[in-house]
């Protein structure tokens, strides 16, 4: 087991993947948990597509910088959960339903930038990259992500559970839901950015040339560790039970370890 | 009062002196609810304006209907009633001995202490009412507004209940109950408003539910 590990961990590059997703899953569990609860699951896919266009505009602006894109990705993801918030609010449509249209109008926008822009092949690598990608900025952008956002979730949790079980009472204490709500959205967009760093955009996967050369079974190792992470962020499954011990995220856990073992094996056939 | 082009409720004033218990009631359609929500401040009104005499409408205790909130949320009773102490919890403090111990009492009040370390989505409909009005009682504002606390309530539930509104009047509070079931208001309740778009009476409960008043409210629907 120990050899194992050493094994794996010689590579740089596994070892800076290795950490991306620890705090990755750190981060974005309690948010995908929150998410569930609020009965917006869906929207960690859709602002995924959000993130699109602004990853897009920044890459035009100062090429393959991950820092770059990864601003530019907050900036459109941001845009696109406070507008379909605020269209949510002032008109009839529900939220899903603005979410739906917004991310879908940004996703065809990203499309449209990148395939204006002619010498596109790198940056579609960028955008469906695999972690062995995340360099020693990215790492850090990804560590001060996943500190403010539990130290965010440590002073507004009582509130936002509040809002979140009953809004009406929650407004008639004098409560401010529209800012919790924003602020909460806010922190899913910069986790979608801290995900983007290290994970694929979409449910594409592309092997980096590099690292053909380390141990398969470190790679698959690896492979597992990013899509339980990934899955904490849609499902809410990693590290639930310390934030909210709830039937919903064990169900999510049981679901996400199937679907990893299916993909493990399909990986397994896939290469043998 | 609007939603959207459609006027909802128009040409009503008045006031809802201090310890008074009075039925909100009138058909479906009637912005019985639109009217709670205008005097929290939650509805915008087009014309007009809402005063009161608490420091902050925030002081009032609010109970909603129960498909506003989300039942299946996966907190304990006991944190539910907690939650009426927001205002002088905030984000952070924990709660005192004497917190813990008026949460206990409210428990107590409603009758649910086998139950109060249950999860909500394990209660009947009459034990999640029965914890919502824990929580008002927990939260002791000065106003109370219940938006129609007795639908799909068992009798005995519902005579309970009516108790501690009682007992609430009592202790000086001003409260507001929306209701459908007028034989309830005629039997419990001494001051009511009728409404139905617009204010139809308002007053002693027996002089404002005549059944011409009743009728008009019904056919002001109509038209």
């Amino acid at each position: 087991m120990i050899e194992f590990f050493n094994e794996f961990f010689q590579y740089t590059f596994l070892k800076r993947a290795f950490v991306s997703c620890v705090c990755l899953a750190l981060g974005s569990a309690p948010v995908g948990c929150l998410l569930v609860l609020r009965r917006m699951s869906l929207m960690g896919d859709a602002l995924s597509h959000a993130v699109l266009p602004g990853a897009a505009i920044g890459y035009i602006l100062a090429g393959l910088s991950l820092p770059m894109l990864g601003i530019g990705g907050f900036i459109s993801g941001l845009l696109v959960a406070l507008l379909s918030g605020l269209v949510s609010r002032y008109t009839d449509l529900k939220e899903d339903a603005s979410f739906a249209g917004f991310f879908l109008i940004a996703l065809a926008v990203g499309v449209l930038i990148i395939s204006i822009k002619q010498n596109s092949i790198d940056l579609i690598h960028i955008l469906f990259v695999s972690a062995l990608a995340v360099d020693d900025v990215s790492l850090m952008l990804m560590g001060i992500i996943t500190t403010l956002t539990l130290i965010a979730l440590a002073i507004i949790i009582r509130p936002l559970i509040i809002e979140c079980f009953d809004p009406h009472f929650f407004q008639s204490n004098g409560g401010w839901g529209t800012f919790y709500h924003g602020f909460f959205l806010t922190l899913v967009v910069i986790n979608l950015v801290s995900g983007f760093q290290s994970l694929e955009l979409c449910f594409l996967k592309h092997y980096d040339d590099s690292c053909h050369h380390c141990p398969f079974l470190g790679r698959a190792y690896l492979e597992l560790i990013y899509i339980i992470s990934r899955h904490c962020f849609l499902c809410g499954s990693f590290g639930a039970d310390v934030f909210l011990l709830s039937k919903l995220a064990f169900r999510a856990i049981y679901c996400a370890c199937m679907w990893n073992v299916l993909y493990l094996l399909f990986n397994f056939w896939h290469k043998w | 009062m609007h939603y959207g082009k459609v006027v909802a409720l128009e040409n009503l004033s008045g006031t809802f002196h201090p310890n008074t218990l009075t039925a909100i009631a009138g058909p479906n359609g009637g912005a019985k609810s639109t009217l709670i929500k205008a005097i929290q401040g939650q509805v915008k009104i087009k014309s007009g304006k809402v005063t009161h005499n608490c420091r902050h409408i925030c002081e009032s205790g609010y109970l909603p209907q129960k498909s506003d909130v989300d039942s299946s949320f996966p907190l304990s009773v006991y944190e539910v009633i907690g939650m009426g102490l927001w205002l002088h919890q905030g984000s952070f403090k924990a709660y005192t001995k004497e917190q813990h111990f008026l949460i206990e009492e409210a428990i107590c009040r409603v009758g649910l202490e086998q139950s109060k370390h249950k999860r909500i989505d394990q209660l009947s409909g009459g034990q999640f009412q029965r914890m919502l009005f824990a929580r008002i009682y927990v939260q002791d504002a000065s106003l109370i507004i219940l938006d129609e606390p007795f639908t799909a309530i068992d009798s005995q539930t519902c005579d309970h209940l009516l108790d501690i509104i009682q007992e609430w009047h009592q202790k000086g509070k001003t409260i507001l109950v929306v209701l459908h079931n007028l034989d309830l208001v005629r039997k419990n309740f001494p001051e009511t408003l009728l409404i139905g778009r617009t204010c139809v009476g308002w007053g002693p409960t027996d002089k404002v539910l005549t059944k011409a008043n009743v009728s008009q409210a019904f056919a002001n629907l109509m038209t």
